[in-house]
């Protein structure tokens, strides 16, 4: 599809009436229009090509759209009393079918989101700069979801996003989220992204996160879109001074999907966890890219990246550190294991360290396990069936990241969901499993 | 309870079993000595179901529900749920998986595939925990993964555990004795030992006669170059270990 012809026409008949939002759109469009999207030419999109995203057509979803009664009773059933539900419908947040806010939360809706992109100093702009684009031109709108200080929130606040093209065409949704954690506040979120039904749509979301002063933010972004849909994702986090972060990307759903990480440690004494699990089968395809940046020093990141790979499936980690000069003491480690089920998945690691402070602790490594088959007859020797001894070994191999979500509801709710992920491995696993005898 | 005749298999297109027969009846010990390379772990593997063994002639008889049945054709999880039990010359590791999940996802498929009602975690530790006794193993081992960092000793430990819990009818314990120290040995074999009653089987197969000074066998045979060329009682492991093989070729 031809996505400037689609924005001039979505820019004729949406024409926003803010003068900032005119320039932003008109901006990300130069800028589309002399680089387009992402090719593997580029180094950051060497294992990952867009070519579904050119060759497919998508429409803009209708705003505030009814949703039909068989649609609606499978959104409610996702609906949680113990979580603080944010629902998104085809990328368009939904007050009509959110669950309420708690003391010191709020969740409002910008025309205009308070971060100016300028696309002309490409080098400036964080995460994705093309899917950026893309996002500016085609955005309407940017939900802020804040946590004043000083709060500590007992439920879960769940992004929920969920997707289904009630019979129309093919869609694209660029949702946009800023996420703000008030100084000395600490909340569990969720970002949750569900297909509920098996399609094509590509979903180009967005999330900035600014964690303050003192804050402690457990972040989970969850992707369990239609197996046949793309997502590309961004979550870019601004972390203050003595703020604790975790954020964990799981990965089950889509065909094509990138979760692009970008962390900016801006002042001393934070301390940043990523964690990242993806479960893949058929020809599942997933990228996670992680960069952390070291700007001051006294700052300590850790990341695991672990993904489960059967079928056809491909897993790229590309995890870059940056030390500044300035950062001196910064402590980093990387570590990504993957786990091949399949003789035919692969894997393309790629950790990046550039650093350039001297007092800096730095270490990453990465490793690549087979399930053989003398431990699936270990299993079998033992009365077990080799679906089942899948799922153990699966389970055992993911569980100790499942193990870092201190929210109960919310490390339940996705424990549910790693355990519904195994069940395409093993169906996958038997034809074309590493010679399992 | 077990009807070997004639079995001739291979592994990696090579022949090691070259018309193998051997008779095994419930409340039994069998022990199968013989040098490096005679067929004694492949014999294990083949009646195990290992995918990397191919049975090419002979046939494998089995008692399941009263009546012999064709061993050969059943899946290696079948043959573990209808009573046949394999100790590993080399316990597998399972990283990520704790032990006390494996032997009671173990026990269930087994108890199950009988009909009977799954047990759950806090009585099969009960039930686990008495079993851990027999082979004077600590209860911290059950919430370590499956054999990672076990020493070579607590590994076949470990597998006599599992055979207690399960209570195969059939146990086949492949070199169990290599590797261990004199103590482990004594730990091992006593808890075999435990294990043996009239309406079970048990097939040691061993390199070295030091085991059988623990678990007396009814029969002993010697394996060579793929075939029992000779059985007897428990003298026979006497002999061979004073005079060696070669007095049978």
């Amino acid at each position: 599809m031809n996505y400037s012809e689609t924005f001039e026409k979505f820019n004729s008949e949406f024409p926003s009436s803010i003068e900032s939002v005119r320039l932003g759109r008109q901006s990300a469009l130069q800028f589309f229009n002399e680089n387009g999207l992402p090719t593997r030419k580029n180094e950051d999109w060497k294992y990952t090509g867009l070519k579904v995203l050119t060759e497919n057509n998508f429409s803009i979803p209708k705003s505030g759209q009814s949703i039909s009664p068989d649609v609606l009773s499978m959104i409610k059933s996702f609906l949680r009393k113990e979580m603080l539900d944010v629902v998104f419908f085809n990328g368009e947040y939904r007050p009509d079918l959110s669950g309420e806010t708690a003391t010191g939360h709020s969740v409002k809706s910008l025309a205009s989101g308070d971060d100016k992109i300028d696309f002309k100093k490409a080098a400036l702009v964080r995460g994705d700069i093309h899917l950026q684009a893309l996002g500016e031109m085609f955005s309407q709108s940017e939900i802020k979801i804040e946590i004043s200080e000083n709060v500590s929130l007992k439920k879960p606040v769940r992004l929920l996003f969920l997707n289904h093209l009630c019979g129309g065409p093919s869609l694209m949704m660029h949702p946009r989220v800023h996420l703000k954690i008030g100084k000395a506040s600490k909340a569990t979120v969720l970002e949750s992204h569900q297909g509920l039904e098996t399609a094509r749509y590509f979903v180009n979301s967005r999330t900035r996160v600014s964690c303050s002063e003192n804050s402690n933010l457990n972040y989970t972004f969850h992707q369990d879109q239609s197996e046949t849909s793309v997502h590309m994702a961004q979550t870019i986090f601004d972390i203050e001074k003595s703020a604790r972060l975790q954020s964990l990307s799981f990965q089950t759903g889509s065909l094509l999907s990138r979760h692009n990480v970008d962390v900016k440690l801006q002042k001393e004494n934070s301390e940043v966890d990523l964690l990242g699990l993806a479960v893949l089968a058929r020809r599942q395809h997933c990228d996670n890219k992680t960069l952390i940046h070291h700007e001051v020093g006294q700052c300590t990141t850790r990341q695991i990246y672990k993904s489960i790979l059967a079928g056809e499936s491909r897993y790229v980690f590309s995890g870059k550190i940056k030390i500044a000069r300035a950062a001196q003491q910064a402590s980093s480690e990387q570590l990504n294991k993957n786990l091949l089920i399949s003789s035919l998945a692969e894997v393309d690691s790629e950790p990046q360290l550039e650093v350039e402070a001297d007092d800096v602790k730095a270490t990453h490594g990465s490793t690549i396990g087979q399930l053989n088959k003398e431990e699936i007859f270990y299993f079998k020797s033992r009365g077990i069936s080799e679906e089942k001894a899948l799922d153990l070994l699966s389970f055992g191999f993911a569980a100790d990241v499942m193990e870092r979500i201190e929210n109960l509801e919310l490390k339940t709710l996705l424990i549910a969901a790693l355990q519904k992920s195994f069940k395409k491995l093993s169906s996958d696993a038997g034809t074309k499993a590493i010679n399992l005898g | 309870m077990l009807e070997i005749k004639n079995l001739h298999a291979t592994v990696d297109g090579k022949e090691v079993l070259k018309g193998l027969n051997l008779s095994v009846k419930a409340g039994e010990v069998h022990a199968i000595m013989g040098p490096n390379g005679s067929g004694k772990s492949t014999l294990s593997k083949v009646l195990a179901g290992h995918p990397s063994y191919e049975v090419t002639s002979g046939e494998v008889k089995y008692e399941i529900n009263f009546q012999m049945k064709n061993l050969l054709e059943l899946e290696p999880e079948v043959r573990a749920k209808e009573g046949i039990f394999l100790a590993f010359q080399y316990p597998i590791e399972v990283p990520g998986v704790n032990n006390l999940t494996f032997l009671r996802t173990s026990f269930n498929s087994i108890v199950e595939h009988h009909g009977s009602e799954p047990m759950n975690e806090e009585d099969f530790k009960k039930f686990v925990i008495k079993k851990m006794k027999i082979v004077s193993m600590n209860e911290d081992f059950l919430d370590r993964a499956v054999n990672v960092g076990f020493s070579g000793g607590e590994k076949k430990r470990n597998e006599i555990l599992q055979m207690a819990v399960l209570a195969p009818r059939l146990a086949l314990l492949d070199e169990t004795d290599s590797g261990l120290d004199i103590d482990a040995l004594r730990i091992v074999a006593e808890g075999v030992n435990k294990l043996r009653k009239k309406d079970n089987a048990i097939v040691l197969v061993t390199h070295y006669q030091r085991l059988l000074e623990y678990i007396k066998p009814d029969f002993v045979h010697v394996l060579s170059k793929g075939k029992i060329i000779k059985s007897g009682d428990s003298s026979l492991a006497l002999k061979l270990e004073k005079e060696g093989y070669d007095w049978l070729n």
